[in-house]
């Protein structure tokens, strides 16, 4: 009896203890995955130092992110961070300065793969496969393409161009690419062009979607060669210039 | 081959089992939370009329708001996540409730807030989107945060002992102090990111000694002490080198003086501290926070209901002592709710750091989750008796419009230092 007394309160307080963990367990967990992936190696010993943040501090202190034996080295030597356009280094007001590819830098410097990097009188070369200098200026060159790609099914090998920077994924047939099967929501997924680079977007599909084996949360950056799960449909992503190149390799 | 496809199958349908959360059903429970919180004080104050439709309309336009806000970032904002927001709308949601209990006729004020704050909100994740944007504003800001707190000297009038309040006409006043909170972490985010060098450090250390030395000389003790430990944590996020040690030794250094300086103040607040149950005090000057215990004590795990307490009839039942209020009649299960989500907020914010875009939005966002959780604690530990009471508002519930409209600006900070903000969802497609 006395229960039933207070049961709108313990009902209350339920409510509250369902709303706060629901809300801090789905914030807590639902990340995007996606990290920026470059190595700094040391061109004497062969050491590799892996840059994995949006902006990773270089310096002889203890605060910076890489730590550098250097006495030569400042403190706080210098930042490569990556934005939207690219990698960059910046030099924070170093004793001995910064150089890339032996000039010396006085402000943000884009970065470039296999560019060599001098701080505190070690040389490092700068290993980003995706930030090839030549993909650069071709897509500045060709900005029609430039939100252009492919997807590629790897079961049937068929390519589905990416016009004007998107496509969608789905059971509904007006998708660009339409698949026939109930498991998959009738608009899926889209992998479409945006500030950050390319993403793929999952459309609050019943069964979600994955990325390199990975669920997305939303929405996720993607890169060239990244496979896209849609239930057990696996689809690869091509970037239109990454591919060009490859064929004129070939060709 | 075939095996690792598998496994990774394997490993995509285990991450399905955590969906996200259906955003639309999670703000309906938190609307039938809040609407079941105002039925019930409703039903408790069932002879008085005129009250009861004040309450009924100022819940129907916080309720409202709610949803305009989800609904217009949906579809126009495009946004995906609102887990942040929906949180500070249950925090909002609890205030609200106590409010309505111990003093209806501030959920005019509180409800005006609210909207404004939301505003301020969406403004100030629009304007840190940018981080270039964010740094350009960084001097007129700062300098402004120095303008309006020295106004306050001046213009400032003395309420409740500190003259940290501006009164504009007979029905406005404001606490300036609180939106120079916003200002704060802002300038402190943005001179002490990684792309800024050395002489920056000794400019913040500057502008924060003049923040500080203001809220000294206005007698607001309780906000100086919020500003001195963000102060605090901004240096430690740059922590590890020499300049960091100055930096907490010249803060120190700062402090020790300043308590010097105001020891009568200082004298006073803990002179009550760890004996407010003595005869001489319980009635006197331990009266507010006795009465906040004893609250705590009869509202047990689930409280008596709303409306039912004794505690909102005591002096600041709506403001400083709210803690108490929602102890007693919503049950302290939903009072440590309310502790932990600031503490939850700080976690987070720190694991994002790592994961950030940018220094600027891992300081910002920390700063700005440390300066809501002390704030929160020094109001939950100061009622209770476990620290000195002093006279800081407990974040998202207190009644007030400037601490409202605070809240929501630190919000975003925390908002910006979540990557997917910033993520477009559908539909934003941009040329290289």
């Amino acid at each position: 009896m006395k229960l039933l007394l207070y049961l709108p309160q313990i009902l209350l307080s339920i409510m509250a203890v369902f709303i706060i963990v629901r809300l801090f367990v789905s914030l807590f967990s639902m990340r995007p995955a996606g990290r920026p992936k470059a190595v700094l190696i040391n061109r004497n010993n062969g050491k590799k130092l892996a840059i994995s943040t949006y902006e990773t501090s270089i310096g002889r202190g203890r605060s910076s992110d890489i730590q550098l034996a250097s006495s030569l080295a400042s403190r706080s030597h210098a930042v490569i961070s990556r934005r939207k356009q690219g990698w960059f280094i910046t030099d924070t007001e170093s004793k001995t300065g910064t150089f890339v590819n032996g000039a010396q830098i006085n402000e943000p410097t884009r970065l470039y793969h296999d560019d060599l990097i001098s701080i505190g009188g070690v040389d490092y070369t700068f290993v980003a496969p995706h930030a090839r200098r030549d993909d650069a200026e071709s897509s500045s060159e060709s900005t029609a393409t430039a939100t252009g790609g492919y997807i590629i099914n790897l079961a049937t090998n068929y390519e589905y161009p990416i016009k004007n920077g998107s496509i969608s994924i789905g059971r509904g047939k007006e998708n660009d690419i339409a698949i026939d099967d109930p498991t998959v929501s009738r608009k899926h997924a889209s992998v479409i062009y945006t500030d950050e680079g390319w993403c793929v977007v999952d459309k609050d599909s019943r069964a979600g979607v994955g990325v390199n084996g990975y669920k997305v949360h939303g929405s996720q950056p993607i890169e060239d060669g990244d496979t896209i799960m849609i239930n057990t449909h696996s689809f690869v992503f091509k970037e239109a210039n990454a591919k060009r190149k490859r064929r004129g390799a070939r060709g | 081959m075939a095996k690792s496809a598998e496994d990774k199958a394997l490993k995509v349908k285990k991450e399905h089992r955590r969906h996200p959360i259906n955003n639309f059903l999670m703000l309906a429970v938190i609307t039938f939370f809040q609407c079941y919180c105002f039925a019930q004080l409703i039903v408790e104050n069932w002879k008085e009329f005129s009250v009861n439709i004040e309450i009924l309309i100022y819940a129907a336009v916080f309720i409202a708001v709610e949803w305009v806000y989800f609904i217009v970032m949906r579809t126009a904002g495009r946004r995906k996540n609102f887990e942040i927001e929906f949180i500070a709308f249950f925090l909002s949601g609890v205030g609200f409730a106590a409010i309505a209990s111990a003093k209806p006729d501030g959920l005019l004020v509180q409800v005006a807030a609210f909207v404004i704050g939301i505003i301020g909100f969406i403004v100030l994740v629009w304007i840190l989107g940018d981080s270039e944007r964010a740094m350009k504003l960084r001097l007129p800001l700062g300098i402004l945060a120095i303008v309006i707190l020295a106004a306050n000297i001046v213009l400032g009038t003395d309420i409740n002992g500190a003259r940290n309040w501006i009164v504009i006409g007979d029905a406005i006043s404001l606490q300036p102090s609180e939106f120079v909170k916003i200002i704060f972490v802002f300038v402190g985010a943005a001179t002490l990111e990684k792309l800024q060098t050395a002489k920056n450090l000794y400019v913040f250390i500057g502008f924060s000694a003049a923040c500080v030395g203001i809220l000294f000389i206005l007698r607001d003790f309780g906000t100086a002490v919020i500003f001195f430990l963000t102060f605090l944590l901004i240096a430690f996020m740059r922590s590890g080198d020499l300049r960091t040690i100055g930096l907490a030794l010249a803060s120190a250094g700062l402090g020790g003086w300043l308590i010097m300086q105001f020891k009568d103040t200082v004298k006073n607040r803990f002179a009550t501290w760890r004996h407010v149950w003595d005869e001489e005090m319980i009635d006197g000057k331990g009266f507010q926070q006795t009465r906040v215990l004893i609250g705590i004590a009869s509202g047990g795990l689930f409280g008596l209901g709303l409306g039912k307490g004794n505690v909102r009839n005591v002096i600041f039942s709506s403001t400083d002592l709210i803690f108490g209020v929602v102890c007693e009649e919503m049950g302290i299960i939903i009072g440590l709710l309310v502790l932990a989500s600031f503490v939850l907020f700080a976690i987070y914010a720190i694991n994002n750091a790592r994961t950030s875009r940018s220094a600027f939005y891992a300081i910002a966002a920390t700063a700005a989750a440390g300066l809501l959780l002390f704030q929160c604690c020094i109001n939950i530990f100061g009622v209770t008796d476990v620290i000195p009471f002093t006279g800081v508002t407990l974040p998202f519930l207190s009644r007030g419009g400037s601490s409202m409209i605070s809240c929501w600006g630190l919000l975003a900070f925390i908002k910006a230092g979540d990557a997917r903000t910033y993520l477009t969802t559908y539909g934003e497609i941009k040329k290289k």
